[in-house]
């Protein structure tokens, strides 16, 4: 046998076999939950910024919260010379990130400080996958995926988010500092910290475009110095959490980040991530499994409006969001087409494992974004989605700067278009102004009526005047059980007045898949909402 | 204006014959449940999925009388595999597959298989084993994972019931002397056999070995056979291959 052949199987083996082993080396990264925090000193005037301690004394939050402590140095002492490495710390759970090997875990665990270890789980990003292409509608994209928000309305009322302070959890920001798309904010001072969690230094400006595509969301403007995202007069923080674009990160960045955005004084936080199914099951999406869920639910109790993109799983196996998008506190975004405003294929879908309504609120799923280069593209994801709903709540907040944390995040899921109906694609629909700042909605110039017969479920519009050819229009319909889960929905397209929304085979279906009597459906048509009990078949 | 309306009318007439719809669902979606996970899945109990695979018969205990040519040998495999999760490091399961192997025999001067009758540079000569083949396979998953297959090492054994031909090719240029014949099962070939089967994967792909623990060649019954090659039975063809396969997921 050739010698040559025989060696280069031989070499293939190695680096496969290799790789293979590298994974399953003793040493793997965990999180040591520390027993408490005893003989620590804590001054939040030295350790908060001004914006943060307003922040605290808006929503009646001590200055001094346990989980703002400091960790136990000698604790430090211990866990550090009982590991390998410490990675990070989180104050917010107590807990050390470190490497160690399964003789020093066991003698952590031993440890009168150590309350609980932990692996660490590193994960694959996902809501952060965007597809960059171009579109003859560019123009036409640009206006609408601010104006579907109603942004004029903000922008006659002055409102640009002044004064609110976002931050961005991302992969990479270059450009920012050059490009002319984001110079107002940057020339005016208002990126106010940036910071590499990946490799713990401030330049942020590097790496994947992504952060620059999502900012541009947020605040950034167009050549002629248009609005892409609503927030143009708002301050940001940038944080780099994540290695590359579809990558495994660390949970840990995440968790620091946050802590660091509440420190900086942040009062909205974007995060176009999701965590799925390279650590968890579908039924893990609770909102609770998950650290950077719990982070997200913890700084939402710190008076922080976590926006979380849904996720792009929509047409894929996994299908449902991903986390922390599961978080009851955390604002989720599905993506809707700019074409139809109907939900985006790769939009994920809710509701969360423990039924909880997601996403909350949608905004276009395919956007106008600046890129690294100073040019502009649009970018498909809900990752785009998210960050144009962040602006939208920068400018709520400085058009109600009283309200709370969950307050804001309720009065943003009330003005959606939907609102009340919703559906697990679209939540409560697109976030409107006028809602915002007025906190009613227009009279409806026609009427909804539902009924029940033998062929199945009708809804009927009346409607002052006739369709007319070409003109579609959208009814949404969905039925819910009696314990008020939606387990069916719809968007019909439609253009006549009486229109079949169930027929009786699928209520028969639905009937015998829920083993329910008190089913209800929902239908939602132009601003006009009705609901009706359904006869059992 | 009778006019206008008229052709008004017959236009909205045309349209809806030409199939415009005044209704059209465009979403429609069951809520997936999430009480009842899904049985099916990569790290769920059940799991089944195609897989491709393609390794090389390797010289390893290989007689000199019957040698193949490296790189030349090999096995192409199609293949179903079953998966049934114990537990998250626990799994077993079942592939079935249809492969081929194709050992490429060496011309050299000892050679004797499948007879010792051609011109060593010009005879291309190859033994070609079609088979059926159910791999039983226990699985040992390595890593907390969710629903993926993540890392893995399987062991397993195999059984093949197989079609074998002998396929003779001699082909020379200069004295325009072409020559082809296939032998279809012949009668000292073996039809069915087993080996044990070893393979590390990360998800999708995976490197495996098979070893062939039976023997390939009856002895034989034909006393003409013995005189001609001064053995009972052919010298036993390479056992070992070493390959990649890649699921089809």
């Amino acid at each position: 046998m050739n010698q040559f052949k025989k060696i280069t199987i031989l070499i293939l083996i190695s680096i496969f076999f290799g790789n293979w082993v590298q994974g399953q080396q003793n040493e793997q990264a965990y999180w040591i939950f520390l027993s408490d925090k005893n003989d620590v000193t804590f001054d939040p005037y030295a350790y908060f910024d001004q914006k943060a301690i307003d922040r605290r004394m808006k929503h009646n939050l001590s200055l001094s919260h346990f989980t703002d402590w400091p960790l136990n140095n000698s604790y430090i002492q211990i866990v550090k010379e009982n590991s390998d490495s410490i990675l990070g710390q989180t104050r917010w759970f107590n807990a050390i990130a470190v490497m160690a090997n399964p003789e020093q875990i066991i003698a952590l665990q031993k440890l009168s400080c150590v309350r609980e270890v932990r692996p660490m789980k590193y994960y694959a990003v996902t809501a952060a996958t965007e597809h960059i292409s171009s579109t003859s509608d560019i123009d036409n994209d640009k206006k609408n995926q601010l104006e579907s928000m109603e942004y004029h309305l903000f922008q006659e009322a002055g409102i640009d988010g002044k004064g609110v302070r976002i931050a961005i959890f991302d992969g990479g920001f270059p450009g920012v500092n050059t490009i002319s798309a984001l110079k107002p904010i940057i020339e005016s001072g208002r990126l106010i910290m940036t910071w590499d969690f990946t490799k713990n230094k401030e330049n942020v400006f590097y790496s994947i475009s992504h952060g620059t595509n999502v900012m541009s969301c947020i605040g950034g403007v167009d050549f002629d110095g248009n609005a892409i995202g609503m927030a143009t007069g708002a301050e940001y923080l940038l944080a780099k959490t994540e290695i590359k674009r579809e990558p495994y990160s660390e949970e840990k960045n995440w968790l620091e980040a946050v802590e660091w955005a509440d420190k900086n004084g942040a009062e909205i936080i974007n995060s176009s991530l999701g965590y799925t199914s390279d650590r968890y099951f579908q039924e893990d999406m609770d909102g609770e499994k998950s650290l950077v869920a719990k982070a997200a639910n913890m700084a939402a109790s710190k008076g922080i409006l976590v926006v979380n993109a849904a996720g792009n799983d929509g047409d894929s196996g996994w299908e449902i969001i991903g986390t922390p998008a599961d978080a009851d506190s955390v604002l989720a975004i599905g993506g809707v087409s700019p074409e139809s405003l109907i939900h985006i294929s790769f939009s994920s879908y809710g509701p969360t494992a423990t039924g909880t309504m997601k996403p909350n609120v949608c905004a276009f799923g395919q956007a106008y974004v600046a890129e690294k280069g100073g040019g502009y593209s649009i970018a498909s994801g809900t990752s785009f989605a998210s960050p144009l709903v962040a602006g939208f709540a920068a400018c709520a907040l400085q058009a109600n700067p009283n309200l709370k944390t969950m307050e804001l995040f309720h009065l943003i899921e009330q003005s959606g278009h939907l609102y009340p109906y919703f559906d697990y694609a679209h939540g409560f629909g697109i976030p409107q102004a006028s809602y915002i700042l007025n906190q009613t909605r227009d009279s409806i110039p026609f009427s909804l009526n539902t009924s029940q017969s033998s062929d199945g479920i009708f809804a009927e519009i009346l409607y002052p005047g006739k369709f007319q050819i070409g003109e579609y229009r959208y009814l949404y319909a969905n039925i819910s059980n009696s314990d008020g889960l939606i387990i069916k929905y719809k968007v019909i397209k439609i253009n006549q007045s009486k229109i079949e929304v169930f027929s009786n085979e699928e209520l028969e279906d639905l009937f015998f898949d829920q083993d329910d009597s008190n089913l209800q459906v929902s239908f939602f048509y132009s601003g006009c909402h009705r609901s009706m009990s359904i006869q059992e078949l | 204006m009778k006019k206008y309306t008229y052709i008004f009318n017959l236009l909205i007439i045309m349209m809806i014959s030409l199939g415009i719809s005044a209704q059209e669902t465009i979403l429609d979606e069951n809520t997936y449940d999430y009480k009842d996970p899904n049985l099916f899945g990569q790290n769920r109990p059940f799991y089944l999925h195609y897989y491709l695979g393609y390794g090389l018969i390797t010289p390893y205990q290989q007689d000199i009388r019957n040698e193949i040519i490296f790189g030349k040998s090999f096995e192409f495999e199609l293949g179903l595999r079953f998966k049934y999760r114990f537990t998250n490091w626990l799994s077993i399961g079942t592939s079935m597959s249809y492969d081929i192997m194709n050992y490429r025999i060496n011309q050299n001067a000892e050679n004797i298989f499948p007879n010792n009758n051609y011109y060593i540079d010009e005879a291309k000569e190859k033994f070609i084993s079609q088979s059926f083949s159910l791999l039983p396979y226990l699985r040992i998953n390595i890593g907390r994972r969710g629903n993926k297959i993540g890392k893995y090492m399987d062991i397993g054994y195999f059984f093949n019931w197989s079609g074998n031909r002998v396929i003779e090719k001699y082909e020379d240029e200069k004295s325009e002397l072409h020559y082809k014949s296939v032998y279809i099962n012949p009668t000292y070939a073996i039809k069915n056999n087993q080996g044990i089967f070893a393979s590390i994967g990360n998800q999708r792909y995976s490197i495996y070995a098979k070893y062939r623990i039976t023997n390939l060649f009856y002895n034989f019954t034909d006393q003409n056979y013995i005189d001609a090659y001064g053995v009972n039975k052919f010298p036993e063809l390479p056992r070992l291959t070493i390959g990649i396969q890649i699921g089809l997921f």
